[in-house]
């Protein structure tokens, strides 16, 4: 008597995924650790813009509006000391006047940057486009 | 003639939905975070709210509150490394990565030399939030 018995078919391999996890672990771990997460925006500090190529600028007959920063990042114009908000009014004021009026935010040379960057954000804020820093070189 | 059955195989845990999760935490931290060089000291950025989207690439100056200068996250003692970068690609963003306390003569002085340097595209790195001290 002969009995017949059926081999069981051959499992098929499949491809391993666990080299492809550890892989992807190792990534994950990667951009964890190396990535920054702070949200960060930018003023620009200097723009080769198209105005400064043409030579005389619109409203050249304008005068200007000058903001001085002081060392403690209070604002003045004029020699009278506003908040960021009555600085804003005051140049949103001056610019439904004279649209093309130009801005010169003057900081003192010790104020301390986020100072600036206030004038900046105020100015901004109030729809001035041209907008510019100076500062007095010393002299050696 | 007895035939042994062979012992049933375990079950074994299927690694699919760890692998899913894996990598969609993959992609989150990819499309979340930003691999930009870090400062080797501490930089608080100034609040801006009117500041606009920080685009990538270009080179990142970071400028501590005492004027201690680094390059990209590799503390620097001048801007003479970044001439020949700027040299190469004029209009290439710089980014002004300064500290809020950082005296504005030094960020105005630097943004100058930058200038004379030929860079076309300066920016200060700003931070729209209020940034914890």
């Amino acid at each position: 008597m002969a009995i017949a018995l059926r081999r069981p078919p051959p499992r098929r391999l499949g491809v391993s995924v666990v080299s492809m996890i550890d892989v992807m672990m190792i990534l994950l771990f990667f951009f964890m650790i190396t990535s920054s997460y702070l949200n960060l925006d930018m003023v620009p500090a200097l723009e080769k813009s198209e105005a400064r190529l043409e030579g005389a600028a619109p409203g050249a007959g304008l005068a200007p509006l000058l903001i001085r920063v002081s060392a403690d990042s209070s604002l003045s114009v004029q020699g009278q000391k506003l908040s960021p908000a009555d600085c804003e009014a005051m140049v949103a004021r001056r610019l439904a006047e004279a649209p093309l009026t130009e801005v010169l935010i003057f900081p003192s040379g010790a104020a301390p940057l986020q100072g600036l960057v206030l004038a900046m954000d105020a100015v901004t804020r109030a729809g001035a486009t041209r907008v510019k820093v100076i500062r007095i070189e010393a002299q050696p | 003639m007895k035939i042994r059955r062979p012992p049933p195989r375990a079950e074994r845990e299927t690694v699919v939905a760890l692998v899913d999760v894996t990598f969609f935490l993959l992609v989150f931290f990819m499309m979340v975070g930003r691999l930009d060089a870090t400062a080797p000291f501490a930089v608080l950025p100034p609040r801006a709210e009117t500041g606009t989207d920080l685009p990538g690439g270009g080179a990142t100056l970071s400028v501590a509150e005492d004027g201690a200068l680094a390059l990209d996250g590799a503390p620097v003692a001048g801007l003479d490394e970044l001439a020949p970068r700027i040299a190469a690609k004029p209009a290439g963003l710089i980014r002004i990565n300064a500290d809020q306390a950082t005296p504005v003569r030094v960020i105005l002085g630097l943004v100058n030399r930058l200038e004379a340097m030929g860079a076309e595209n300066v920016a200060i790195v700003v931070s729209p939030e209020v940034s914890a001290p």
